[in-house]
């Protein structure tokens, strides 16, 4: 660890003598970081002095006041005071730098399914932990400028000797930013490799309609349920794989879901199965439990989310399984 | 698969593929696949919380404005939400592969 590392991590501070087990345990970790803490002192030579006094220890209870923000943090919707004092506890801490690492993903590709803007990317979270002064004009300046209400729950930073989130930051934040790209872009292979699962999933509705050893039980409506809804259950008997495929039910208020139950034969007694969402067309596939067919009815419902273990819901589709016939 | 439709990843939550690539179409179709079954395990509140950060681009202190809570109470709610759809993709992906 280079000079200027020392004069900048509060962990290397004069007083470090007196830190306690856990803030020991977090240089540590920084410390097993060595491209990480090579960006930072990439990105200190730019701004950061070694004559610059070094940053105060953070506070215990300092140090937790942003420790629930990181994922409005990754998001960018901090508003920009609360950011740029975010990023300076964050800078402090390798356990919410790891946090922040790990959300950054999941960030990423959320935004970017969206499409409103460029995901936080490496160079947009770098951004996120400059002063608003330094950040370039964009859609995320604008969405995190509005000031937020003071309800007194949020503890005033301090001042850090005189030393603003410099460029240090951006480095330390831009390398996080790039392990996540990283992993986004490792995610991203990942999940091409899933797509021919999920793919096959909706093939397999057509081949086991082809298939000669696949059987189907039809779910019709009931007198609850929506009028042209209907399902198909599907049974290999090669692989013993399940699927429902509905049609027709209609897209369901927030907080609500539709859930598969089964009956066994012989019982009045419902057991619950998996929920499940439909598109705009009123369309889903999902699996079911190989032993489905064992089951002598099936029914789905619409239930409060994210399911009940028993029907609180009218069933809208019914129908009779292999377990029903024999 | 020049024209993908709307997909809803949640009740009240839509999204549509903004790109004809059939590459980038294809992965955002299997991420949305992804993330649908992750979003289901979410509290009310986490995907209020999501859609509002995400699909409306609402700061913190609107998004608490327009939920009626307070602002900590919105950023707790994002950050679990988050962890719970990473642990959701690391399920369905393979902690292995993560």
């Amino acid at each position: 660890m280079t000079d200027r590392e020392q004069a900048t991590l509060p962990e290397n501070d004069a007083e470090s003598d007196e830190r306690d087990d856990e803030t020991a345990e977090q240089a540590t970790v920084a410390d097993e970081l060595p491209v990480e803490n090579g960006v930072a002192a990439t990105g200190a030579s730019a701004e950061a002095d070694v004559s610059e006094p070094a940053p105060e220890p953070v506070a215990e209870s300092e140090s937790l006041a942003w420790a629930e923000a990181t994922g409005a943090f990754v998001l960018g919707v901090l508003p920009a005071d609360d950011a740029a004092a975010a990023a300076q506890e964050y800078a402090h801490s390798a356990a919410l730098r790891a946090e922040v690492a790990t959300l950054l993903p999941v960030a990423d590709i959320l935004l970017n399914l969206y499409q409103t803007q460029p995901a936080p990317a490496a160079g947009t979270a770098a951004a996120l932990v400059a002063t608003p002064a330094e950040r370039a004009p964009s859609e995320l300046t604008r969405r995190v400028e509005t000031p937020r209400p003071q309800p007194g729950a949020r503890p005033a930073m301090p001042t850090i000797g005189g030393l603003r989130p410099s460029s240090i930051l951006i480095g330390v934040f831009a390398l996080i930013a790039a392990i996540g790209v990283l992993w986004a872009l490792s995610l991203n292979d990942r999940i091409a490799t899933k797509n021919d699962e999920i793919t096959a999933l909706h093939r397999q509705v057509d081949q086991f309609r082809q298939a000669a050893n696949a059987s189907a039980f039809t779910l019709s409506p009931t007198s609850n349920g929506p009028e042209g809804a209907r399902g198909t259950v599907f049974y290999s008997l090669a692989d013993s794989r399940v699927i429902i495929d509905v049609s027709g039910l209609p897209e369901l208020d927030q907080d609500r879901v539709y859930q598969v139950w089964f009956q066994r034969s012989g019982s009045n007694a419902w057991e619950p199965g998996p929920t499940f969402l439909v598109n705009q067309q009123g369309e889903s596939v999902q699996r079911l439990p190989g032993e489905t067919p064992t089951f002598a009815r099936i029914a789905v419902s619409e239930e409060p989310a994210p399911g009940s273990s028993e029907p609180s819901g009218d069933f809208l589709l019914e129908g009779v399984l292999a377990g029903g016939n024999g | 698969m020049s024209s993908l439709p709307s997909i809803a990843v949640a009740p009240g939550v839509e999204i549509s593929p903004a790109t004809d690539d059939p590459l980038v179409a294809r992965r955002a179709e299997v991420t949305r696949e992804l993330l649908r079954e992750g979003i289901r395990g979410l509290s009310p509140l986490e995907r209020d919380a999501l859609r509002l950060a995400t699909r409306e681009r609402l700061s913190v202190p609107d998004a608490a404005a327009q939920l009626g809570i307070e602002p900590n109470e919105v950023e707790a709610n994002l950050r679990s939400g988050l962890l719970r759809l990473r642990q959701s993709l690391i399920e369905q992906l393979g902690e292995s592969e993560l």
